[in-house]
């Protein structure tokens, strides 16, 4: 129901430090899902605190549905309690001396509801999150899930336009948070709220949200959807961050670089700092030895359940091995020790020039004629806001 | 990274403008800032003034300084550093202060360390019972001690009733009796509980996988002692050896009553005969020099505790506390204890206690015990015709100290909330940090010299305030200024437990300011409020040192009101009074205890 516009907004604690946001612009639709995803310390709470209005900016605008709410030019700042923008924190940070049904009910208080209307409000909050019977409990009697989903119902029962959620599944453990993503989802379908949240884990992000926006040192890296961020990351940061194990990164000049770029039907003329980055469930292995494919040696062989993690070594005769992950749901038929033969699918293959910056593969004549993938010819960078990571 | 700020395109004028209106919405700033005013004027004002009054002419003292009043002078400062009399004035007490405060500190730290090792590393019999008997002393004002050993030990020197021991034939020599022996022996056992709970906190926190660790590496048990407890003690040793002697050396009431049939003068004493005989201007030099060393000795600690800091003991993961056998010194140690529990606690408080059923001291008939003393009526004394429990001073001492300790400690208690709330959200980092010290001054001053600073600024009007001495009004500032440091500290930790998420997420959820304050951080704070209350108000009760000062026959209260009782021989009332102080002092602490569920231990470090 409402829109977020972020413009060039930043934020320094300490002068002469860096900015712990620096210049950050996006727009958040009307009824996104939209995640902030980063390391910690990359600036993506303070983002979230800055839209909530508990912290106020350095510099720059923020406008919600035409209200500005915060902007340092013109002189203008909406203290949080005005905002009526709803946020549930990590904590949950529930008031440990009221009741769940105080809890939710506090707010609506506030609002100056009459008791009837509070009652019934707070009946349909406690059956829509599933915490009937906890109405007359404190929270330290409820278990981390419980506090979730009444720190989520004293929020929601507010009805905000916007909903800010901070490291939403980060506290439970594996069983409730499939549960509670299931539930984000179906209350965000439910009530069409416009919900931003942030976190640093990339499976929150990559299951939750329609939109992600990854962040490193306080400067947004790339926005696009969980499928663009993994397939046609914007920089070498965003390919390194995401993806479990992470990206394979070796210089483009190295020979097995080269072959496996031919064989994947690029061209192999690189500008110098290149790298080459290669997705590890990309990486193909096998017996038969061709012109193209790079021998390599099979390390060891991890299996984590339902798939195995493949450590190889490159053979060639350069002094430094070359090492690189592969990760496959086949069960291997490999051993330790063994020789192989390496191909790389072109999908999993990601060419980074040497400010970081995604490049586009040039094909060679022969390939041009059979590959139309736009990805490869001229990369679709009109979903992703691309920001220079130096 | 861009090197230079880009906010550099907004004027100085468009980021004040926007702090401006940010300032608006939170009363935060505007509430420290006039906290940080009130302790410039209760705290920071009366300590500057009174160094001012070292080297300022005094009334009265024109001919003596050839100076008219409120010129500047060095005459105060030759009188007592460099003149005929600075040895008896000066030196003497000096020495006696250094005497009785190292003694007593090394004793205390020996024995005291001792105590706490056999309660918390050993398998000493009934360990929990003796660890809460042994902390009793720490409870009781320092001067229920010397009162005690004066009514057992008193010898003929003086007039009035004889001791116990001389009403049975013992005949003791002064220096038993009175002056550096009895003074240091009392200051050691009230020191005592201190070390307990300080030297006891470290060895539980102290990992005893750590000993272990060095046993499985086949250090003995000596070795270990000596090379992994002893050095990751030291700071905990160090740091209640510090806290003690800048506390023994502003330390007032022992001295007094023990040593004042001697002339056994310390500084503190000095500086309260120096009042009493209108020399402000030596008084001011007294407290100036008490102030340093306290100053000096606890930056001391501060700097030695962050130095300590460095070798703070990792992960408290899986701590165990594993108990050393005592084998055969099981029972000289446990009786070891229970002398000290003898000694600490039910010797003094029994001879109170007796002395103020007894008409006469030491002589145990039954015609000798009565309770006119409590609740008699018509007694043939000059003064205090009535058992104090009857007389309408004693209710009205009672009365005037609740009052005036009690709203200055619920003042005291709101101040320090408000400034632990402050020193964790001001938005300005100055604030914050000027507040917590501002607030932990006092704490640095000996109380005496503290009083003496509040004589000297608040006994002359100044602008709109009147002259305030005589009125409750300057016992009721001077308390307040005294125990912020425990109140900000009780504020502060409270404060720092509860986090600001509680708080944002009422804002985030609508509440203004005072519907934050009233509805979340006051009722989660409930105990801390208590405590912060309860806290000052025992120290207050038990306080002798600003009312000794401060209070005149007007404002009595029930310590002013005892020490009257024993400068006029009235024993057995006086020792009632002193009882009745005990008791209150010993049962608040209790109720803190059961409020906030940690003990004392907490309240003393930070």
């Amino acid at each position: 129901m409402s829109n977020i516009t972020l413009n060039n907004i930043s934020k320094c604690y300490t002068q002469g430090h860096p900015p712990a946001v620096d210049q950050v612009s996006m727009e958040i639709q009307d009824g996104a899902f939209m995640c902030v995803l980063g390391p910690s310390g990359c600036g993506k709470s303070t983002i979230l605190r800055m839209i909530a209005g508990l912290e106020h900016l350095s510099d720059g605008e923020i406008v919600a549905d035409g209200r500005v709410l915060d902007n340092v030019a013109k002189g203008l700042f909406i203290p949080a309690e005005k905002r009526q923008i709803g946020l549930v924190f990590q904590s949950y940070a529930l008031w440990p001396h009221m009741t769940v049904a105080r809890n939710i009910e506090f707010g609506l208080r506030l609002k100056g509801l009459p008791a009837k209307e509070r009652k019934k409000l707070v009946a349909e909050m406690i059956v829509m999150l599933k915490i009937e019977g906890l109405e007359d409990r404190y929270p330290a009697q409820l278990s981390g899930g419980q506090q979730q989903r009444v720190a989520l119902a004293r929020t929601l029962a507010m009805n905000p336009g916007i909903l800010l959620l901070d490291e939403p599944l980060s506290n439970l453990d594996a069983s409730l948070r499939l549960s509670m993503r299931a539930e984000l989802t179906r209350l965000h379908q439910e009530f069409g709220t416009t919900i931003v949240f942030v976190t640093h884990d990339q499976w929150e992000a990559m299951t939750l949200a329609t939109q992600i926006a990854v962040m490193n040192k306080g400067t947004l890296q790339q926005i696009g959807t969980p499928d663009d961020i993994y397939e046609r990351p914007a920089n070498r940061f965003v390919a390194e961050f995401i993806g479990n194990p992470p990206i394979n990164m070796i210089s483009a000049e190295t020979k097995p670089a080269q072959q496996l770029m031919h064989q994947a039907g690029f061209s192999m003329s690189v500008s110098e700092g290149t790298q080459l980055g290669l997705r590890p469930e990309g990486l193909q292995l096998s017996r038969e030895a061709s012109s193209s494919s790079v021998p390599v040696t099979i390390n060891d062989i991890l299996p984590t359940g339902g798939a195995w993690i493949i450590e190889l070594t490159v053979d060639q005769d350069e002094t430094s091995p070359l090492n690189l992950v592969h990760t496959t749901q086949t069960p291997p038929l490999w051993q330790r020790g063994d020789q192989a033969n390496l191909k790389v699918a072109s999908h999993a293959m990601h060419l980074f020039n040497a400010d970081g910056k995604r490049q586009p593969f040039a094909l060679t004549p022969k390939a041009a004629t059979y590959r139309t993938s736009a990805d490869v010819v001229s990369p679709d960078f009109s979903q992703s806001k691309i920001e220079d990571i130096s | 990274m861009t090197e230079i700020s880009h906010t550099n395109h907004l004027s100085p004028l468009q980021k004040w403008r926007h702090r401006l209106v940010i300032a608006k919405c939170d009363p935060t700033l505007l509430i420290g800032l006039g906290l940080l005013f009130i302790f410039a004027w209760l705290i920071a004002a009366p300590i500057i003034n009174v160094l001012f009054e070292v080297f300022t002419v005094q009334t009265g003292d024109e001919m003596r300084t050839g100076a008219d009043a409120g010129q500047v002078t060095g005459y105060y400062l030759e009188r007592v550093f460099a003149s005929r009399m600075s040895s008896i004035i000066f030196w003497k007490p000096l020495w006696n202060t250094l005497l009785v405060s190292i003694t007593s500190m090394l004793l205390s730290m020996v024995i005291g360390s001792i105590l706490a090792w056999l309660l918390v590393r050993t398998n000493l019999m009934g360990r929990r019972w003796l660890s809460t008997a042994l902390i009793i002393p720490f409870m009781l004002p320092a001067w229920t001690f010397a009162l005690a050993w004066t009514t057992l030990f008193k010898n003929a020197t003086i007039g009035g009733q004889p001791g116990w021991a001389e009403a049975m034939g013992y005949q003791l020599p002064d220096w038993v009796s009175y002056g550096a022996f009895p003074t240091i022996l009392i200051m050691t056992l009230n020191y005592i509980p201190f070390v307990i709970l300080l030297v006891g906190n470290a060895l539980r926190r102290l990992d005893s996988q750590l000993e272990e660790a060095g046993q499985m590496l086949g250090a003995s048990r000596g070795r270990v002692a000596l090379s992994i407890v002893f050095p990751l003690m030291r700071p905990a040793l160090m740091s209640s050896a510090l806290l003690i002697f800048a506390d023994a050396i502003g330390e007032f009431s022992v001295p007094y009553v023990l040593g004042l049939p001697v002339q056994f003068e310390t500084l503190a004493t000095s500086l309260y005969r120096a009042i009493g005989t209108q020399q402000n201007g030596v008084a001011a030099v007294f407290a100036g020099v008490i102030l340093v060393v306290g100053i000096a000795t606890l930056a001391l600690d501060t700097w030695m505790m962050r130095e300590a800091r460095r070798f703070a003991i990792i992960g408290s993961k899986g701590a165990m506390e594993r108990r050393q056998s005592l084998g055969w010194l099981q029972w000289p140690a446990t009786i070891l204890a229970l002398v000290m529990v003898f000694i600490g606690v039910v010797a003094p408080l029994g001879a109170l206690a007796l002395s103020t059923v007894m008409h006469l001291p030491g002589r145990f008939e039954l015609s000798n015990f009565t309770l006119d003393y409590w609740i008699g009526t018509n007694l043939d004394t000059v003064a205090l015709r009535n058992g104090i429990l009857l007389s309408s001073e004693f209710w009205n001492a009672a009365w005037s100290s609740i009052s005036i300790v009690g709203s200055a400690s619920i003042c005291a208690g709101i101040l320090g909330l408000l400034t632990g709330y402050i020193v964790l959200r001001s938005p300005l980092k100055f604030v914050s940090v000027s507040l917590r010290q501002i607030t932990f001054f006092p704490y640095l001053v000996p109380g005496i010299a503290f009083a003496a600073a509040f004589l000297t600024l608040f006994a002359v009007p100044h602008g709109p305030i009147p002259a305030l001495y005589g009125t409750p009004m300057i016992l009721f500032l001077a308390l307040i200024a005294d125990q912020m440091p425990f109140a900000s500290r009780a504020g502060i930790s409270a404060m720092t437990q509860l986090g600001s998420d509680v708080e944002d997420s009422a804002r985030v959820a609508g509440a203004g300011w005072l519907r934050r304050m009233f509805s979340i951080i006051l009722p989660i704070q409930r105990n801390a409020l208590v405590t912060a209350v309860l806290m000052p108000f025992i120290s207050g009760i038990k306080g002798v040192s600003l009312f000794i000062i401060l209070a005149v026959p007007a404002t009595d209260v029930l310590t002013t009101f005892s020490i009257r009782l024993i400068d006029f021989n009235y024993t057995q009332a006086a020792n009632a009074v002193v009882l009745m102080i005990a008791l209150i002092a010993l049962f608040g602490t209790i109720l803190i205890n059961r409020l906030t569920g940690t003990g004392l231990a907490q309240g003393l470090e930070s």
